[in-house]
């Protein structure tokens, strides 16, 4: 019997132990079990698709770092979909320093004009994106996990370490500014 | 027209409310009510719909590879740290013929000129000098340390049988038990803290690093260290926050302190949350609790006015205004 083989009828728990041992084709089976899963969760939580992959190998590489920690629960997919918010809110946060630096840059060059209005005005996305990508990372991933993912407040509020009452708020506000559009087809 | 229960809605939807049986019979006789749970569903249901990029199998493989042998590189590659502070004591070995004191307390050179306080009275550690470092290696037990910076810059490593905690100008406790390191309270200034190959963590003042949970606002702790229970979701690699802007661990902080009944400590923090980043808008709410707990009835009308004034649309909005007529 391979590893491999071993790995496919293995529980999520049993792969989280054997991971946390280094096995690698635990953490491969893993990957193949919730890839997809994880892929949505990150395209529908980010503005930036080209960061996708990046998130995916990091949430999985720090999932394979802290197995040795997980609580035993049968499916590891929120507990994995709490690993990938976080990273998807802290590049957030590192993406809107840069811009921030670079729009002080722009502003301080006489005739340097931003490119985004432009942009957005050729933008073929529909309202509820545009929604979207104007909200902040931090309202837009509870949204996601609350209405997508089906995740209550306080999984969410556990999973990013967060207030509880901060989910509720972020949530609130996140579904005014999609409404507010009006046209939610 | 509008109904004035019809927050209920999406606070039933969100588990704010308990009583959802309440709501669903409310439901039923009103139309504002209705309409706006069908608006709520239709954008729940909007963003579930909404589509994903087709996935890619052949980026799936490579994603699937490219993990994999990171993942391998991890287990394989020496702990760059490690080595380094193992370099940094094996070169202070020689440097200075400064021996270590086996097992056992070594008294500091000069108690009166020591800028290093050492209280583990029952545990088990020893301690190197060697120039502007320190070394102190803790195998069992607990030990308070404090660094006094004003005789000039020093360093200090505390080496802990699963990792290494270094001091950037503190006091703080660190608990080892059964060779790891349980429990690191920092009381004042901040330490980092790099165990085994995890990423490291830096722990601010205030707050508590306890082994398989993830750092926490200091509450009153009890002597004995966790068990190691079912933690939360696990934490990606992250720098503890407690400076700069409002984060998750600072809020931690203040309702731990309103927990405790601290209910002015918790309002002075939440000011000084509110001056680094006005547009903090649970800080600002939970300035009007903690002032209503305090007895400060005056304070927390003054600071239900200014939540409405910052946060016209606010969340809190509703529950604010009778405080601020």
């Amino acid at each position: 019997m391979t590893a491999v083989s071993r790995a496919g009828s293995a529980s999520d728990a049993a792969l989280m132990a054997s991971m946390a041992a280094g096995d690698l084709a635990a953490l491969g089976e893993l990957y193949q079990r919730y890839r997809a899963d994880l892929r949505c969760f990150v395209l529908r939580a980010t503005s930036r698709h080209d960061d996708a992959e990046d998130v995916l190998h990091d949430a999985f590489l720090v999932a394979a770092r802290i197995a040795a920690k997980y609580d035993g629960r049968a499916s590891c997919r929120s507990w994995l979909i709490g690993i990938a918010a976080r990273l998807v809110q802290q590049r957030a946060q590192r993406i809107a320093r840069v811009t921030r630096y670079l729009a002080r840059l722009a502003r301080l060059r006489e005739g340097v004009r931003s490119p985004l209005p432009n942009l957005e005005a050729r933008s073929s996305l529909d309202a509820i994106d545009r929604g979207l990508a104007r909200m902040t990372a931090g309202k837009r991933i509870v949204l996601v996990m609350a209405e997508v993912e089906g995740m209550t407040c306080h999984e969410i509020a556990e999973a990013l370490g967060i207030p509880v009452g901060t989910v509720w708020t972020r949530l609130h506000h996140a579904r005014r500014e999609l409404l507010a559009l009006g046209d939610l087809r | 027209m509008t109904c004035p229960r019809i927050f209920e809605v999406e606070a039933a939807r969100d588990g704010r409310i308990t009583d959802r049986g309440s709501v669903e019979r409310h439901l039923q006789t009103c139309a504002a009510c209705r309409a706006r749970g069908a608006e709520l569903d239709a954008l729940a249901t909007s963003l579930r719909n909404r589509p994903v990029a087709d996935d890619d199998e052949l980026a799936a493989q490579r994603g699937r590879n490219r993990l994999v042998t990171a993942f391998d590189a991890s287990l394989t590659a020496p702990p760059r740290r490690h080595g380094g502070r193992i370099a940094l004591v094996t070169a202070a070995l020689g440097a200075i013929a400064i021996g270590w004191g086996v097992a056992g307390r070594t008294p500091a050179p000069s108690p009166s000129l020591d800028p290093i306080h050492i209280d583990a009275a029952s545990a088990r550690w020893s301690r190197l000098d060697a120039g502007t470092t320190t070394v102190v290696k803790l195998d069992e037990g607990d030990a308070r340390i404090a660094l006094d910076h004003r005789g000039g810059p020093r360093r200090l490593i505390v080496i802990v049988p699963d990792g290494e905690i270094e001091d950037v100008g503190t006091t703080f406790l660190v608990r080892v038990r059964a060779g790891r390191t349980t429990e690191i309270v920092v009381d004042e200034g901040a330490v980092v803290f790099r165990r085994g190959l995890e990423p490291a963590v830096a722990l601010h003042a205030g707050q508590r690093w306890l082994a398989d949970e993830q750092i926490t606002a200091r509450s009153p702790a009890p002597p004995a260290p966790p068990a190691p229970a079912p933690s939360p979701p696990p934490v990606p690699p992250k720098r503890a926050t407690g400076t700069g802007k409002p984060g998750a661990y600072a809020l931690g902080a203040v309702m731990a302190k309103l927990d405790r009944g601290e209910n002015v400590a918790a309002a002075a923090t939440l000011r000084e949350i509110l001056a680094r980043n006005p547009r903090a808008e649970d800080a600002a709410y939970l300035l009007v609790i903690a002032l209503q707990r305090a007895g400060d009835a005056g304070g927390a009308r003054a600071a239900a006015r200014d939540y409405l004034q910052r946060f016209p649309d606010g969340f809190r909005r509703a529950a604010l205004e009778p405080l601020a007529p």
